[in-house]
């Protein structure tokens, strides 16, 4: 029996992802009539050029944008809860976003004759951003390798994103007004800055990580119980935390890196997932977190286009504002059940 | 005669720094071993050991005549089973979940059961009288009942070793009793090894078959008869009256 309400609570999932699809793709400045959509699948020849172009170039990246970043960041915060048995541990707790911000902050306030407008300063960012999320992954997965403490390198972690973080206010504070701003709207985080060529980026290291992840989720369930049990049924820990860092960083690195840093979504959607299915299994929870990340990515796209004529809000606000309560309601009702 | 299942062979164990003298021990189907000791003399950590949570210092293990370091981790859960006396962390894992990681080191990496997996699995369950429990969560059960729940889960594993770390530490009178009968059985019916600690020496004495007692650096093996009959648990108890003596002098 409880095998069928889990086909319909994917069921139902699914029906909800596939209409926030159709609305995001609907909806913004210029509001397209629904049957263009069914057109432009399926006889793209018929569809006018405004439409076309549209669609092609803005909307359907933006929304594929939204779901694999909704996506990635999910599935990766639920590895880090599980990795780390803490219920507020998020993608970006090793430090991920930080790396990238660095990266970010150096190309864009250190080097400032960098910062052009333009496709090649875009890559830089893009590289930047990478780099840097690279080597603070570097760090956390050398220290992993001789700490055994699981603590230990949580708290190691945060302590390097606090460091990187008071690198990015130095340079912040010695960099001109204009590259601040172009810095803080990178934080802010965007899904429509991401153009069609990106995604053919994107999504092979988002599916990889993402198949990594699925291919290990049975170790995963195995460490629900602990770390000595999970030993004990053979799951060698060190290497389990090395692909699952790896996995975590490939999947929050490359959408930090087109993004900006999303917060929340990440720490949000796994309880959310939890709570809906009710269960710690990862067999369930990693798909249900892939489809609960797109909906409320969408949500919170659909959000930042709901308010402003014609402007977007930053997502990484709406993200926040989306995301922070689920999480405050469900670590309030739900005390012994958290990961 | 009886097959010797878990041998250890001058085995030093300990972090960094060795325990106790190289310990050579024996254990065979149908045994239940007792580990007896005072507390922080590596009871925990002897058994960590055997079950190859911690890598060992020198000296070798052999599970069915093969060295522990050197079969794969899935051949060594088919062999051995190990039951925390707690487990770290309580998650929102069923009953039926937990008792089901039994088999995963015989399913593949999507965990796919067979039917016989399947039918492994409910009768275990069965047995432990676990049926009415199997769609709890591990954090809504009583610390007996988890107890019982974990070891099925290392009955479904159906390895011929089990060893379990003080499953009696946080059971009342009856459960603990209860839980030893059923482990007895186990071992009575199955044939399987059962090598447990605990502080509980009635325990001990009533239903386990050999003893292995820490004492002053050094592990020997006993049977229970000898045990008792050279006055061994005096050394254990003496120390408890000497040290109540220094409490009485100290209130005077």
């Amino acid at each position: 029996m409880k095998k069928k309400s889990v086909i319909i609570k994917f069921f139902v999932i699914s029906v909800c992802l596939l209409g926030l699809i159709i609305i995001d793709l609907l909806t913004g400045f210029i509001k397209i009539p629904i049957n263009e959509i069914s057109n432009f699948i399926f006889h793209p020849s018929s569809v006018s050029d405004e439409y076309y172009l549209l669609l092609k170039e803005f909307r359907f990246p933006r929304m594929i944008v939204a779901i694999l970043a909704g996506a990635s960041l999910s599935v990766s915060g639920l590895l880090m809860q599980t990795i780390f048995r803490n219920p507020l541990a998020g993608p970006y707790v090793l430090g991920v976003s930080s790396g990238a911000s660095l990266g970010v902050a150096l190309i864009v306030m250190g080097g400032g004759h960098f910062a052009g407008s333009g496709t090649s300063s875009n890559l830089l960012l893009l590289l930047a951003a990478g780099t840097g999320s690279a080597l603070i992954l570097a760090a956390i997965l050398a220290i992993s390798l001789r700490v055994r403490d699981i603590l230990s390198i949580l708290i190691t972690g945060i302590l390097i994103a606090g460091v990187v973080n008071s690198i990015v206010s130095i340079l912040q504070y010695f960099a001109t007004e204009i590259n601040v701003k172009s810095f803080v709207v990178w934080t802010m985080g965007s899904l429509s800055s991401v153009s069609s060529k990106d995604i053919s980026v994107l999504w092979p290291m988002v599916s990889f990580g993402i198949l990594l992840v699925f291919a290990f989720s049975k170790k995963l369930n195995l460490m629900l119980p602990g770390e000595s049990f999970a030993t004990s049924m053979g799951v060698n820990i060190k290497a389990l935390r090395m692909l699952n860092f790896l996995a975590v960083s490939i999947l929050t690195g490359a959408v930090t890196a087109y993004c900006g840093p999303l917060g929340f979504i990440g720490i949000a959607v796994p309880h959310v997932s939890r709570w809906i299915f009710n269960t710690s299994n990862h067999f369930i929870l990693i798909p249900a977190s892939i489809l609960m990340g797109g909906v409320f990515m969408l949500c919170g796209d659909l959000l930042s286009h709901a308010f402003t004529e014609n402007g977007i809000l930053p997502i990484n606000a709406i993200t926040a504002i989306l995301g922070a309560p689920f999480i405050i309601w469900i670590v309030i009702k739900n005390k012994k059940t958290m990961i | 005669m009886t097959e010797c299942l878990l041998h250890t062979d001058n085995l030093e164990f300990g972090y960094k720094k060795p325990l106790t003298a190289p310990v050579s021990l024996n254990a065979s189907a149908g045994d239940i071993i007792c580990i007896i000791g005072r507390n922080g003399c590596g009871k925990s950590t002897l058994l960590n050991t055997l079950t190859g949570i911690k890598p060992l210092l020198s000296g070798r293990i052999t599970l069915k005549n093969k060295d522990i370091n050197k079969i794969s981790l899935r051949e060594r859960c088919r062999l051995i089973s190990f039951v925390p006396s707690k487990p770290e962390f309580l998650s929102n894992l069923t009953v039926y979940e937990l008792a089901a990681m039994g088999r995963s080191p015989y399913t593949n990496i999507f965990d796919n059961k067979t039917t016989d997996d399947i039918r492994i699995i409910e009768s275990a369950i069965r047995d432990f009288n676990l049926t009415d429990f199997q769609e709890r969560t591990l954090w809504s059960l009583s610390d007996g009942e988890r107890q019982r729940a974990m070891i099925c889960r290392a009955v479904i594993q159906e390895t011929p070793v089990i060893i379990l770390d003080e499953p009696t530490a946080f059971l009342d009178y009856y459960v603990r009793q209860k839980l030893l009968a059923d482990l007895k059985e186990l071992s009575d019916k199955k044939n399987k090894c059962i090598i447990f600690s605990s502080h509980d020496i009635e325990i001990a004495v009533k239903y386990a078959t050999k003893i292995w007692f820490f004492n002053s650096h050094k592990i020997e093996e006993f049977s229970v008869e000898d045990f008792v009959n050279k006055g061994l648990l005096n050394t254990l108890t003496k120390v408890e009256e000497e040290k109540t003596q220094t409490w009485e002098n100290l209130i005077k």
